[in-house]
């Protein structure tokens, strides 16, 4: 590499170096002037203390849901309970529904035979 | 004209050049890469390579890519900086001595491309200063 490369090399690095230096201290001083401005700084108190408002109203709804869904989990036990009965009665029902059948086709088998005997005998 | 103002600010400051930054490591990788093949020397003419063989090029690029590929992955903004840095110096010394070069039919196409390239490494280069000031 020779000198004229070089030079190329110094002269353009330097250059956009100048320039980001130079936009730096543009932006910087940028930030200084929005950091400082009385009317910025008011708009954003306002702001945090509306959006603080908000937090707790956010927070009483929370509350409120969260008793709400204590009170349904509640109901929703109550209910199970109920329906774990229901379903045990039901059983007990259908057992003695299916006994009772058994014991009337018995019933009915045995006049059968003993018809078809009467029958025979005479 | 104070909304385009504070969202030219935004797109200027606030936006990610990482995107960018992916390709052009990709270009240039690849680009450094090439730059060892003797391929590429028909591109060059004396008076280039009297000033800098094209392997040097090379290097340099293929340094500044990975550098790139490494910070972009990495997250590291300083990396990205750096390689940022490299690569503007040798697409700048490219540039030049293509737009210097006596070898008209390939210098029309390379001189405005390897410019192009610089400025976009320039102009990252710049943003990831000031950002980090």
């Amino acid at each position: 590499m020779n000198w004229e490369t070089l030079l190329v090399a110094l002269l353009g690095g330097g250059l956009v170096q100048g320039i980001a230096s130079l936009a730096g201290y543009f932006v910087k001083r940028r930030e200084i002037t929005i950091t400082d401005d009385v009317g910025v700084r008011d708009s954003l108190q306002k702001q945090v203390t509306g959006l603080m408002e908000e937090r707790k109203g956010l927070v009483a709804e929370i509350d409120k849901l969260s008793d709400r869904c204590g009170d349904i989990e509640k109901e929703n036990r109550e209910l199970s309970r109920q329906n774990r009965e229901l379903n045990d009665e039901i059983t007990k029902l259908r057992q003695d529904s299916f006994d009772k059948e058994r014991a009337m086709q018995n019933e009915i088998d045995t006049l059968k035979h003993e018809v078809e005997e009467l029958k025979n005998v005479r | 004209m104070h909304a385009i103002k504070g969202r030219l600010n935004e797109l200027l400051l606030a936006t990610s050049t990482e995107y960018a930054e992916l390709l052009l490591g990709v270009l240039s990788t690849f680009t450094g890469i090439w730059l060892f093949l003797p391929v590429c020397h028909t591109g060059f003419c004396p008076w280039q390579l009297e000033r800098c063989l094209p392997e040097t090029w090379g290097v340099m690029l293929l340094l500044s890519g990975i550098l790139k590929l490494y910070g972009v992955f990495s997250m590291g903004r300083l990396t990205r900086q750096i390689s940022a840095g490299i690569a503007t110096l040798v697409w700048l010394c490219l540039a030049w001595t293509f737009f210097l070069a006596k070898q008209p039919e390939f210098s029309v196409m390379a001189a405005p491309l390897t410019t192009v390239l610089c400025v976009f490494n320039a102009l990252i280069y710049i943003k990831l200063w000031m950002v980090t000031r």
